[in-house]
């Protein structure tokens, strides 16, 4: 009523029903008016007194002259800017959101039935109309997999909503849509879903900060599934000559009707060799070794696959596999350090399980060098061939060398990483390596930092992955996401790092660490482009107790080594001499998945060129062709661009470089492209994640045939939230009719009583 | 009142000298350590306290590693265990290795780990008993002359050098490889530790025999670091 009465004469209150406050605003205060008509008012009742020129009464002078104060009265009041607040409560909208899975692991079945067969019954058994009943609000209904949308009240009456999606990602999704709809505004969000989440972070702590009850259904129990699955979490990609290369993979068995599984291994479609492999009567998973022998020189694809039993859950995860590029040469690992040290100690030791790498190592020892050769301790010599060794190198690892004795190499060492024919690790240790002195050698421009300013932190911290799927295989240590993230943030502490001025703009942070700097937390991990070559950069250290200590996750291979082995492979990835080529971070694509592609050009000088014309062509197995533009980029000489798959197998791709209209070249490469098996890999609906998340909310789970119960566990109250609703004065109606009456009074006066 | 200000001026001074004083003061603060093992048997597994430091003393001044000149000792089941990669043993008498410490060394020498034993005079049968172990296949292999492990900083053209004299035997460096790789070092007949002791403990040790054990133990240390 209040509220009305207030609107009547203009003052605004939006959606306020209940007034709990009214306030008064103004620029001057109280105090401002006061003073101002303390001030102002004497001077107008001077002015009207002084000037009156006609004979007045002096009871018609006491009313003109109180209509003239008030006036001016007016006249401040108005000039303070004021205004009213009104504060009050609004009714509250009780939203409340489903959220439905359509990721592809929604097509598995059990017993006869799919999972969003299942979905569909519950919303045939009057979901949205018990939300109806409950909330007094249409329930708002969304799709998600990698990504979130709306889904039509059409949609969901035909129940035309196709599981295709090739990743979960339920943390995103949820925060999406709460985003959406506003988190004060939402009763809770009725989230249907296997739980079987592969993308994105881990839910529980993507929503931890939640302020949604969140109501998981589960479309139905896996009961008595069984199911075989095959993964290789640590595909190769690089397989040379004459050597064999251990593929270690595991077996996922749920109440399998066997105990012992044959997987058959495929090279181009046919069939190469077969192993059998006794299942572990204990446990989900049985690891297993297989020995690739690289006969020839090419790019393959091998298929690993398992038989399919009867009742399986799904079969999508019965095979996997990958392209190897067999190549001729091992690659050749240089290290040259001023002291020995054990980070060095270790990533020989790393490198030497690797068959096809080989490692020569020259370290300072008062006037001589003590070396090994194949990993083999030699004796020391006087002065080594750095030129030689250097020209021979595929990945050269640098630790506090001094500069006296870096000049000796220098020209050839940055000749070699600009060219593309070898990457460059340094590794940090002592203050000659990342030592401001050497912020203006040739050798600093190799560095993804600039040296000058760099201060130590002796603060030990973890290691710690950007979000999102590392760029470069070397960082994927393990094919679950979480896990992998986890490897690396549990590993063995740092003991200190340092904190550069200034990263080089294009420089890129491949590892970030815990330990926070100026601004954010420090890199510990950089990467950065030196002409063709690519320049990887510990910040901080030691890192070798994670190969120390780590225990062997299978007889031999640990973590540590694998990280090792495939960082230097992917510095070795020798660059043809050509001055256009083609990079693929990831390695490989997945359909439907945008994959990036790096491509970059070099004048016949090997100078990066900025500004040049980069088209793409890719032809998929089928013979289409798609052609691409590529976009120049932040780092001189590289143009990137994105290609989403549509079509699974072998893609070749051919870039072509332009630069002011002349012609400098082609590259070309394969590309497999795979289809997701994310989905599938972890089939099972997880039942512990969606109840920790209910409880974690304040929500509560529960499974598709008692889905109602969830309506009985939620709390609906009326909810109100306070608005606020301001009104400026001079914007009010009858202020501007007090303001324009009083002078007209004044005149009628006057009129009336003679005085005009 | 006066004498504990003096106290609380000493002990901050302690501290400054200890946090900034140049052995300290590495911008990369991983100092080598060697700790000896403590090994369970009841043989003095103490002996020698000033070997390590001195050895690590002169790998600093000579070389600029970063060390910690302390002698530290660190048993097989202690989990600071993996802090260290490379472990020197020394002593006269009796050692024995449980089942647990035989597993724990074992997990430390596949993970990259080096043990160095030097023989102060006795352990050899109980070494040999021990090592079986670990490596019930495996056997100490002589090295020769010419092996890298004499030569990689330091020449020693006939071999190990004698240090300390005890039955006239000659010297022996005997080794057990994996992979390629040396595990475990056992130097016998020598007593490369006895040369590493402060100046005056041994009388018999000249300044020349002392700088003889202490090349070698250079030698040792490069080894186990660039193998």
């Amino acid at each position: 009523m209040f509220a009305k009465l207030l609107s009547l004469i203009g003052i605004k209150t939006g959606n306020i029903r209940n007034i709990r406050n009214l306030a008064f605003s103004s620029q001057w205060g109280w105090a401002g008016i006061l003073l101002a008509s303390a001030a102002f008012l004497p001077f107008i009742w001077f002015l009207t007194k002084r000037f009156e020129g006609k004979p007045v009464s002096p009871k018609k002078q006491k009313i003109l002259m109180s209509i003239r104060l008030l006036w001016a009265a007016g006249l401040i009041f108005l000039c303070s800017s004021p205004g009213i607040v009104v504060s009050g409560y609004v009714p509250k909208q009780n939203k409340l959101a489903v959220i439905l899975d359509v990721s592809k692991s929604m097509e598995i079945k059990v017993d006869d039935e799919t999972r969003m067969q299942r979905v569909e019954k519950i919303f045939k058994k009057g979901l949205l109309d018990k939300v109806l009943k409950k909330t007094g609000s249409p329930a708002e209904v969304f799709a998600f997999s990698d990504t979130v949308s709306p889904i039509s009240r059409h949609e969901i009456e035909n129940f035309s909503i196709n599981a295709s999606g090739n990743y979960t990602n339920l943390g995103d999704a949820v925060k999406n849509v709460t985003s959406y709809l506003g988190e004060t505004n939402m009763l809770g969000a009725i989230i249907i879903t296997d739980g079987a989440n592969n993308a994105g972070e881990n839910p529980l702590i993507a929503l931890r900060n939640t302020r949604v009850p969140l109501y998981p259904i589960a479309p139905g129990t896996d009961g008595d599934i069984s199911d075989l699955g095959i993964k290789i979490p640590g595909k190769p990609s690089i397989g040379f000559l004459n050597s064999a290369m251990a593929i270690n993979g595991e077996i996922t068995a749920r109440n399998p009707n066997t105990s012992e599984v044959e997987i058959t291994v495929k090279k181009d479609g046919q069939i190469h060799d077969s192993i059998k492999i006794a299942l572990n009567k204990e446990g989900l998973t049985t690891p297993f070794a297989y020995n690739l022998a690289c006969e020839e020189e090419g790019l393959f694809r091998y298929e690993f696959s398992l038989p399919v039993s009867a009742n399986e859950l799904t079969t999508e995860n019965n095979k996997t596999g990958f392209m190897l590029k067999v190549v001729k040469e091992r690659i050749n690992v240089l290290a040259i350090a001023g002291k020995p040290s054990w980070d060095l100690k270790f990533i020989l030791h790393a490198l030497s399980s690797d068959p096809n790498t080989d490692m020569t190592m020259y370290i300072k020892a008062g006037e001589k060098w003590a070396h090994s050769k194949s990993f083999k301790p030699q004796k020391a010599i006087q002065m080594p061939d750095f030129a030689k060794e250097i020209e021979a190198a595929d990945a050269i690892i640098l630790q506090e060398l001094s500069y006296e004795n870096l000049r000796q190499f220098q020209d050839a060492l940055v000749t070699k990483i600009e060219s593309g024919k070898a990457g460059l690790l340094l590794l940090p240790s002592g203050s000659t390596v990342y030592h401001p002195a050497y912020a203006s050698t040739p050798f600093a421009k190799l560095l993804p930092v600039n040296l000058a300013g760099s201060k130590w932190h002796s603060i030990s911290g973890n290691m710690k992955l950007p979000p999102g799927d590392p760029e470069y295989s070397f960082l994927k240590l393990q094919a679950d996401r979480f896990k992998n993230e986890a490897l690396f943030s549990s590993a063995p502490k740092f003991n200190g790092i340092f904190e550069f001025s200034e990263i080089k703009p294009a420089a890129q942070i491949l590892i970030s660490s815990t330990v926070r700097g100026k601004n954010s937390e420090l890199p510990f991990l950089l990467h950065s482009r030196a002409g063709m070559g690519n320049v990887l950069m510990f910040t901080g250290g030691p890192v070798w107790p994670m190969g120390f200590r780590t225990v062997p996750i299978s007889g031999s291979l640990k973590e540590y080594t694998a990280f090792i082995v495939n960082m230097a492979k992917w510095l070795a990835n020798r660059k043809e001499d050509a001055q256009v080529s083609i990079e693929i971070p990831g390695g490989k694509a997945f359909i439907s998945k945008p994959a990036k592609i790096n491509v970059w050009v070099m004048d016949s000088a090997n100078k990066l060129l900025s500004s040049a014309q980069v088209h793409l062509k890719i032809t998929e197995p089928e013979g289409a062709e798609t052609k691409i533009v590529c976009r120049e980029t932040s780092q001189t000489g590289c143009y990137e661009a994105s290609f989403t798959a549509v079509a699974e197998g072998t893609h070749k791709i051919e870039a072509s470089a332009y630069h002011k209209g002349a012609f400098l070249g082609t590259s070309t490469t394969e590309l497999y492209v795979e289809m997701p098996t994310a989905e599938f890999e972890n089939p099972q609906i997880d039942h512990e994640l969606l109840s920790k998340l209910a409880e974690q909310s304040g929500g509560y789970f529960a499974y598709d045939v008692n889905f109602s119960d969830i309506f009985d566990k939620m709390e609906v109250t009326a909810a109100t939230k306070l608005e606020t609703a301001y009104t400026d004065f001079t914007d009010l109606w009858f202020l501007f009719l007090w303001m324009a009456l009083l002078p007209i009074a004044e005149w009628y006066l006057r009129r009336t009583g003679g005085l005009s | 009142m006066k004498k504990n200000i003096l106290q609380l001026a000493i002990i901050t001074l302690l501290q400054a000298y200890i946090l900034f004083s140049p052995n300290t003061l590495n911008a990369y603060t991983e100092q080598l350590i060697i700790p000896r093992l403590k090994y369970s048997g009841g043989g003095d597994w103490y002996t020698g306290p000033t070997s390590m430091p001195n050895l690590l003393r002169a790998l600093n001044e000579r070389f600029g590693i970063p060390a910690r000149y302390e002698d530290i000792s660190v048993s097989l089941t202690d989990p600071e265990l993996f802090r260290y990669p490379m472990l020197y043993m020394t002593g006269h008498g009796h050692f024995k290795l449980t089942d647990s410490e035989a597993s724990a060394l074992m997990k430390y020498l596949e993970n990259g780990g080096f043990l160095w034993i030097n023989d102060s005079y006795g352990l050899e049968r109980f070494v040999k008993r021990e090592i079986k172990k670990i490596y019930p296949d495996e056997q100490l292999q002589l090295l020769p002359a010419d092996h890298p492990i004499y030569n990689n900083v330091y020449h020693f053209p006939d071999g190990l050098p004698k240090i300390h004299e005890h039955d006239a035997k000659p010297p022996e460096g005997l080794a057990i490889f994996r992979d390629g790789k040396m595990k475990i070092l056992y130097l016998f007949e020598s007593d490369i530790g006895d040369g590493l002791e402060d100046a005056g403990i041994h009388k018999a040790d000249t300044p020349e025999i002392r700088e003889k054990a202490m090349k070698m133990a250079i030698n040792i240390v490069f080894y186990a670091m660039t193998q």
